[in-house]
């Protein structure tokens, strides 16, 4: 940690000798480890270790960049000088400047984001983590054929220096178990020669955060032969909730949409609706950036601002967009300590069990996949490929695929109607499952 | 010639033979070096510039079919030894066979009449000043234009077990422009892209200023066009709208990795009817120029043309070293990775659907009331069930025979195998489009064509 701490600062002293007037220095050093089983077989097994350093110029208000694996002195010597050189053909830019120093900082409180039992674990033990994996899911049904189970883990060690006098580092330790399955569709009619497929995963920052295998694997299964003989729908317009995949999903566009660097562009369909009510009161979008163990969580953003508690949405009404230093010059506001993007970008949830809301639905769509890129936070129109299960008169019914949703992002959020009280803390953004009053639906 | 600066050939020799010690099939030594720049311009000012250099090596030993893989910055004999005594730690088994490397074969780039890595930043900015100037021109609903200009360099070096020592130069350049339109019912975008093997004499300002003017007019025209009422029609797919189709809905199933572990629609089925007589699908890395060519690919093996679909029937997959071993067969020079971070896996290139009889405008002219796809957006495909959806970035109305009005928000809905076995015409045009294809979480260059095509009937979701 002191080394990488020693050369980012080494990093900004050579900048400011070679001519800059401000630097910024980002030095990463990754560790990962992934393996991937199938047929109780190693198929790859991936080592490495991989280094980068970022630095990033101004002068005269006209600023570059420059970037490179090769961390030795003399590499980085050249790649400060590179950058001066290419500021000199900028044009001025007044709203680039470095935080103000009383922004700089590390928050205090332990955030628990390194965990070494993850690089101590034996290599022989994650392959039969993965091994174990497959085996339980072939023994749970006799249709299920494996796309991929796998074991991942990563430690980083991140350091950030700037000519404003910030300098630190944190480590940084995740793993993760995946199982990816597919069955053949039997089902008489289009389906025939088909094939269903699925996921399930469980992530964290240490090795004791992921969920039992036994639930991953009876998860995997579970979404992937309940998907056998799917049919289209008929075209209606009917109530839709979303579970916890496709919750993420849409509120990942939301994250989009307020970001700094699209609201200024004004390619953000949240432009301009600053402190206007945009949802209803039960809605609360929150970025925490200093949740102890969560994967998301950081001590300092990018730029080194000390992270802090963001509200984005409070009770239905958009109280900031998450901006850097930049992006918060352009628009006339403070840094929110995001440059490097969302941390913990959650839904607060609500009271509803994921069974009441789908039992409050007589006739509706159960949505647990989208695809496609029609979820376009920039115009704000929302088209997306589906997949799901339809509710006939408060329980799951039948699977429904080769159909699309759409709707408008600004219907959607004022049409939320009932938030779920679980979440899978297992990626950056995170949501639980949600009610949509009503979305067109495209089929037959 | 020395293979590699700072290492001897003894060195690579020494690290293959332990690689391949103690019972592997094979091993490898994949070594990159590579330098890129790259400008966002918006707002006719230079909003972002960089430059970065990126080299290391990979190792991959293959033993009783697993595949072990390490990679590293630091190139040095005794980083690449750490790295494959690492991977050596985590297999078991015996026997192997080693051929040393023969004279290295080095491909580097001859059509290259100027390197653009060799140019000051300010010419390279011109174009994107070129192109900015001509968008704005264009009407007073543009609210903004954003220009996007890379070019990289990468040397490849691959010596392994089975003897093979080639080197391959690739050089990319790409110009993006992306323009907003805007008024107080909305915003609309529209893109145009292009780029490949090509050193900087591909690109002039001129170019890029004609390629402005036609992205914001694109715009414009999509910002004033009322959305489109969903329902089944008739769809023509102009040249124009390139090959994301014949990439997404076809070629991803075409590959020999998710083919051979029966993940594909099309496994096990060469030699059958999958696709209409009127279509014959091709991948091709020797194309002269194009953004998925190269001389050898990044397991060594030449570039290759491989017929897929020929005349509706399924002729075979697209194949890297360790896809083909599985299928018993050999490569087709489709092993391609993202960087020396990777494993190679199989990846398309150059895709298109080759061109056919009719003439486009002929094609137009037979449909009554359909849906023209001039240009087509992204667009995701279920590889195990062959599933998709595509956005259309341009769309036109058909009304007896001739394009009339723009719509906007169209996707289209449908199944791969099911479409191509519909196509009933096939233009005697052909277009291509420039992409970036991820897989597996790779980045690899690629480009797409195909010839005007008609549809007769797709789902096409918009408006209730």
């Amino acid at each position: 940690m002191e080394n990488i701490r020693k050369l980012a600062e080494m990093a900004v002293e050579e900048a400011l000798s070679c001519g800059a007037e401000t630097a910024e220095v980002k030095l990463e050093e990754d560790l990962n480890f992934s393996v991937n089983v199938r047929n109780r077989k190693v198929e790859t097994l991936t080592e490495s270790v991989s280094n980068r350093i970022h630095i990033l110029v101004s002068s005269d208000q006209r600023r570059a960049s420059s970037s490179s694996s090769d961390l030795s002195p003399e590499s980085i010597k050249a790649l400060a000088g590179d950058a001066v050189n290419l500021c000199r053909i900028m044009e001025q830019d007044e709203y680039y400047r470095l935080p103000d120093p009383d922004q700089l900082g590390t928050a205090e409180r332990d955030l628990k984001l390194y965990h070494p039992g993850i690089t101590e674990m034996p290599t022989d033990r994650k392959i039969r983590i993965a091994r174990d994996l497959e085996d339980m899911a072939l023994n749970m049904d006799k249709r299920i054929l494996i796309d991929q189970s796998s074991y991942s883990s990563s430690v980083s060690k991140i350091s950030i220096a700037n000519s404003a006098g910030f300098c630190d580092s944190y480590r940084q330790s995740y793993n993760s178990v995946l199982l990816s399955c597919a069955a053949e569709d039997e089902t008489d009619g289009k389906n025939r020669g088909k094939k269903q497929s699925a996921y399930w995963y469980s992530a964290g920052t240490s090795f004791e955060d992921l969920k039992p295998l036994e639930e991953i694997a009876s998860e995997a299964v579970r979404r992937t032969v309940r998907k056998i003989g799917s049919i289209k729908p008929k075209t209606c317009r009917v109530p839709v909730v979303f579970d916890s995949i496709t919750a993420r999903g849409f509120l990942n566009s939301i994250s989009n949409a307020v970001s700094g660097k699209n609201i200024y562009r004004r390619s953000s369909f949240l432009a301009g609706m600053l402190d206007r009510k945009i949802a209803p009161p039960t809605l609360t979008v929150i970025d925490d950036p200093l949740m102890p163990g969560r994967i998301g969580s950081r001590p300092f953003d990018s730029e080194g601002v000390i992270s802090r508690q963001n509200t984005v949405i409070g009770e239905g009404v958009l109280k900031t967009y998450l901006m850097n230093t930049y992006q918060a010059n352009k628009l006339g506001m403070k840094t929110t300590g995001s440059d490097g993007g969302v941390s913990n970008f959650f839904i607060r949830p609500g009271t509803m069990s994921e069974e009441d809301i789908i039992s409050s639905v007589d006739d509706g769509l159960y949505l647990t996949s989208t695809s496609g890129q029609g979820a376009n936070w920039s115009t704000g129109d929302f088209s997306q490929g589906a997949e799901g299960i339809w509710i006939e008169n408060g329980t799951l019914s039948y699977p429904v695929s080769g159909f699309t949703i759409a709707g408008t992002f600004s219907e959607m959020m004022e049409d939320i109607e009932m938030i779920g009280k679980d979440i899978e803390w297992d990626t950056s953004v995170v949501s639980p499952p949600f009610k949509i009053r009503k979305m067109v639906i495209s089929g037959s | 010639m020395n293979p590699l600066p700072g290492l001897a050939r003894e060195d690579i020799e020494g690290l293959l033979e332990f690689a391949i010690s103690g019972g592997s099939e094979f091993a490898e030594l994949f070594v990159e070096d590579r330098s890129s720049f790259f400008y966002l311009l918006e707002e006719g000012r230079a909003e972002k510039i960089s430059s970065g250099t990126d080299a290391g090596f990979g190792i991959r030993i293959i033993r009783s079919g697993s595949t072990f893989y390490g990679f590293s910055n630091i190139i040095t004999r005794d980083e690449m030894m750490a790295v494959a005594s690492t991977l050596l730690e985590d297999v078991d088994g015996a026997g192997g066979n080693y051929t040393p490397p023969g004279e290295v074969v080095s491909c580097r780039g001859e059509g290259v009449r100027i390197a653009a890595e060799d140019l000051p930043p300010g010419e390279k900015l011109e174009l994107g000043f070129a192109a900015d100037r001509e968008a704005r021109k264009v009407s007073g609903d543009i609210a903004q234009i954003s220009v996007r200009y890379g070019d990289s360099r990468q040397l490849v070096r691959i010596f392994n077990s089975d003897g093979a020592a080639v080197e391959d130069l690739r050089r990319q350049i790409f110009l993006n422009i992306r323009a907003v339109a805007s008024n107080r019912k909305g915003t609309q975008a529209a893109s145009r892209s292009i780029g490949g093997n090509h050193g900087f004499e591909y690109l002039n300002p001129g170019l890029a200023a004609d390629m402005a003017r036609q992205t914001a007019e694109s715009a414009v025209r999509i910002l004033h066009a009322p959305r489109i009422s969903g329902g089944s029609m008739p769809v023509v797919i102009g040249s124009e709208a390139g090959g994301t189709m014949v990439h997404e809905a076809i070629g991803h199933g075409l590959e020999g990795d998710s083919a051979c572990r029966g993940q594909s629609i099309y496994s096990g089925r060469v030699g059958e009817e999958v696709a209409s007589g009127l279509v014959t699908v091709v991948d091709d890395s020797t194309l002269e120029g194009k953004r998925g060519s190269f001389s050898f690919d990044d397991e060594g093996t030449p570039a290759g043309r491989t017929v897929l679909v020929e005349k509706g029937i399924l002729k075979g997959f697209i194949h890297s070293r360790e896809s083909a071993t599985r299928s018993g067969t050999v490569s087709t020079g489709n092993g391609r990775r993202q960087s020396f971070r990777y494993r190679p896996i199989v990846r398309m290139t150059n895709t298109m659907i080759t061109p056919g009889e009719h003439d486009p405008r002929e094609i137009i002219q037979s449909v009554e009331k359909g849906l023209y796809v001039k240009r087509m957006g992204g667009g995701q495909v279920d590889t195990s069930s062959g599933d998709f959806v595509f956005r259309v970035n341009e769309g036109y109305r058909i009304d007896n025979g001739r394009i009339t009005d723009p719509v906007r928000g169209a996707t289209l809905i449908g199944n791969g195998p099911s479409i191509l076995r519909q196509i009933d015409m096939v233009g005697n045009d052909l277009g291509f489009d420039i992409g970036t294809c991820g897989k597996d979480g790779q980045h690899v260059p690629v480009s797409d064509a195909q010839p005007t095509i008609r549809v007769p009937s797709i789902t096409v979701g918009g408006e209730e």
